[in-house]
């Protein structure tokens, strides 16, 4: 009956078959009804033509049934019924007929139910079974699918601890926090722990946990992008440096999520580190040794006072053994005694700065302060080399963001390379002129001399280590310079005079703060 | 130029001390010092401030530091040689510098302190170089005189002192000049008188002042 339906207008072979069967069915039960009537005299028509409906209904459904039925019914006429050997029934026979018809047509929509319960049911079966076989399809599927994301999982979580970087993800509106197994490991979190904003921000080093606190705000106000540092507290009470870099990822379903890497920088943080103390420890070895050039004339600059106080106390004896004591002479001795006091612990706090061995504290600095206390400091070396010092120092320079002391190195450092230069000069004037200027975002510093000049296949390599044009040179106060002026993000060079002699500057950024 | 309080008594003959140092605070505790043992002072900042100075005609001397701005102490001293000013001068060096201090000594320093100095030690050397400039004008003011009474002499007198002072005998010097013995004696009587000579011994000594017998003899 499915077969017929399907295959809308040429019968099927199946249902030719299915017909034919039944008309077969309906003959073979008259013929079979013909001989038992024959041969053992009983007239099971009716049973036998409804046996043969139901076998019609069974193998072929409600169509051939039906044309078993009708096949049946007139056979059942002709043959059975009064006046037998044709189709006209008599009056009371029609009954009979018709019970025949009702009882056959009854038993074919009994059949035909069945069957198609039957048919149902097999339908059913036949369509769990290709779930069932589905479901087998797309398990294996799914189990090579896990199997491989496992297996990228694992390269990943390999690539993470490799690279020591973890990955997290922070849904804002619901505070649901992820992170990557990395992450546990490098954050030393026990992996039982739930993720989440709190437990992230204990650990946070506390002095770091107002940019945490800062960046955590910034994700609830909705900010794409994010980018910083901080350090964290491990349970076992070692610090670490993180880097943390994240971005705002939008999903189709409407919601977004901060999704970003933590990276342990520890490492290069501590490289870092153990390099800036080196570079101060050199820095300082070199503010030492130019003390120790300077000894002259800091001898002089410090025993200036000392000898101004022993002698005032001495003429102050005297005033007072007169005669008639003095009191007024004593008064302004003793007052002198004290200004030179004064004066001369400041020298010795200017020269303590300088050969402390911790650097400075970064700090708004006013460049020309640093100009005018180097010079003062050098006040000796510059007479002794009789030289004509001349400041030529911009008014209303904005600040620099850097170390006093290192500055002040720097500056010492150009200023003693300057005269040094020119000590082979005899026939012209030792001049240095150090300026101060502002050029756009930066302020610049020169310091020029009148010098010998430097041949130009050597100015590229000035600032080198150890390179020195100088017999007693170490080669280190340029390149240690160097090093001090791009640790505060400023750049140091040098050119050859278009007179004689050689200028060397260097530019540091104006203090954002001050400039906006 | 400072110039310290003047004392009560404008007597010429009051020694005068004269401090360069660059350092306000040491020219000032000198000048107290100085001026408590009555002593008058005057102070200068630089060299070239000294030198802007009138010259004195006072017993004086000079409290110089060696480590000047511009010119340093030693080429000061050599400035003031060459110019011909001759002062004692007392140097004072904030560090002992050996080599420096040599050299000062050399060049006629009367001495040499170091940075704080005993005030005892800065009032003898200061007393000291006054005796020695005292010692030094007064030859001065002799031989000024004797300048100028060598000055009168007339040529022929001249030849006269000059070979009668080398202990020849008024006949030889005649001889030597072409000049009669007389004639001789009436210059050398004239040369003694103008020179103001009690004897010839004292004549002698005079020519020996003068320099007469050297072949680098100053001649006025």
């Amino acid at each position: 009956m499915m077969s017929t339906s399907r295959s809308s207008w040429r019968p099927s072979l199946a249902a030719i078959l299915a017909y034919a069967v039944a008309i077969l069915s309906v003959m073979t039960a008259l013929v079979t009804g013909l001989l038992l009537d024959q041969f053992l005299q009983t007239m099971p028509y009716v049973s036998l033509f409804l046996c043969s409906i139901m076998f019609a209904a069974w193998f072929g459904g409600l169509g051939p049934s039906l044309l078993a039925t009708v096949t049946a019914t007139l056979l059942f006429t002709y043959y059975f019924v009064d006046p037998g050997g044709s189709f006209e029934v008599a009056a009371k026979d029609v009954p009979r007929v018709v019970l025949f018809a009702t009882t056959a047509l009854f038993v074919v929509s009994l059949s035909a139910a069945q069957r198609r319960n039957a048919d149902s049911l097999r339908f059913a079966r036949d369509e769990l079974q290709a779930t069932v076989q589905e479901l087998a399809r797309v398990n294996k599927a799914l189990e090579a699918e896990n199997a491989r994301r496992r297996r990228v999982e694992a390269y990943l979580d390999e690539a993470q601890e490799l690279s020591r970087t973890g990955s997290f993800s922070w849904k804002v509106s619901s505070g649901d926090v992820f992170w990557s197994k990395e992450g546990y490991r490098m954050l030393e979190l026990d992996r039982t722990a739930k993720p989440s904003v709190d437990l992230f921000l204990q650990g946070v080093h506390p002095d770091d946990r107002h940019v945490v606190q800062h960046e955590i705000e910034r994700g609830q106000r909705g900010e794409q992008d994010y980018d910083y540092e901080q350090r964290w507290q491990t349970s076992s009470g070692m610090t670490k440096h993180l880097h943390v870099r994240a971005h705002r990822v939008h999903f189709d379903s409407g919601e977004d999520e901060i999704v970003g890497a933590l990276i342990d920088v520890s490492e290069a943080r501590q490289a870092q580190e153990a390099l800036h103390a080196a570079q101060t420890a050199l820095a300082h070895a070199a503010r030492v040794a130019t003390l120790g050039e300077m000894s002259a004339s800091i001898a002089h600059e410090v025993n200036q006072p000392l000898a101004g106080i022993v002698t005032n106390g001495e003429a102050g004896l005297r005033w007072l053994d007169r005669k008639e004591p003095d009191l007024g002479e004593v008064r302004s001795a003793m007052e002198r005694m004290i200004r030179d006091g004064k004066r001369a612990s400041q020298v010795v706090e200017r020269l303590r700065a300088l050969a402390r061995k911790a650097p400075a504290p970064t700090m708004a600095l006013d460049l020309n302060e640093v100009i005018t206390e180097g010079a003062a400091l050098l006040q000796r070396e510059i007479q002794n080399h009789r030289i004509a010092l001349q400041l030529d120092l911009a008014r209303d320079l904005p600040p620099v963001l850097a170390g006093r002391v290192e500055l002040q190195q720097v500056v010492i450092n150009l200023m003693m390379n300057g005269m040094q230069a020119m000590e082979p000069v005899t026939g012209r004037p030792r001049r240095l002129i150090v300026r101060s200027s502002r050029h756009n975002d930066e302020v610049l510093v020169s310091v020029q001399d009148s010098g010998v000049g430097i041949d130009p296949d050597n100015i590229g390599r000035l600032f080198n280590a150890f390179f020195t044009t100088r017999a007693n040179g170490m080669g280190m106060g340029l390149s240690i310079g160097r090093s001090i002026v791009e640790s505060y993000g400023g750049r140091i060079w040098a050119s050859n005079n278009d007179g004689p002699g050689t200028t060397f500057q260097f530019a540091l950024p104006v203090r954002a703060q001050a400039a906006s | 130029v400072r110039r310290g309080p003047q004392p009560p008594q404008p007597a010429k003959s009051l020694p005068v001390v004269f401090v360069v140092d660059d350092d306000p605070s040491v020219r000032e505790a000198l000048s107290s010092l100085f001026r408590s043992v009555d002593l008058e002072v005057e102070l200068f900042g630089s060299a070239a401030a000294f030198l802007q100075r009138k010259p004195s005609d006072r017993a004086s001397c000079l409290v110089l530091d060696i480590r000047l701005p511009g010119v340093s102490g030693l080429d000061f001293q050599a400035q003031l040689q060459k110019a011909n000013i001759r002062i004692p001068i007392i140097f004072m060096t904030g560090h002992g510098d050996i080599p420096m201090s040599v050299r000062a000594m050399k060049a006629g320093a009367v001495d040499f302190l170091a940075k704080p100095f005993r005030d005892q030690d800065m009032l003898d050397a200061v007393a000291a170089a006054i005796q020695r400039d005292r010692q030094a004008r007064e030859t001065e003011d002799s031989m000024a005189t004797l300048r100028t009474a060598y000055g009168l002499l007339t040529a022929r007198e001249r030849e006269v002192m000059a070979l009668v002072t080398t202990g020849l005998m008024n006949k030889q010097v005649a001889g030597q000049l072409g000049l009669s013995e007389i004639t001789v004696k009436i210059h050398r009587g004239h040369a003694m008188k103008k020179m103001n000579a009690r004897s010839l011994a004292d004549l002698v000594r005079m020519a020996e002042s003068l320099g007469l017998h050297q072949p680098k003899a100053h001649q006025p």
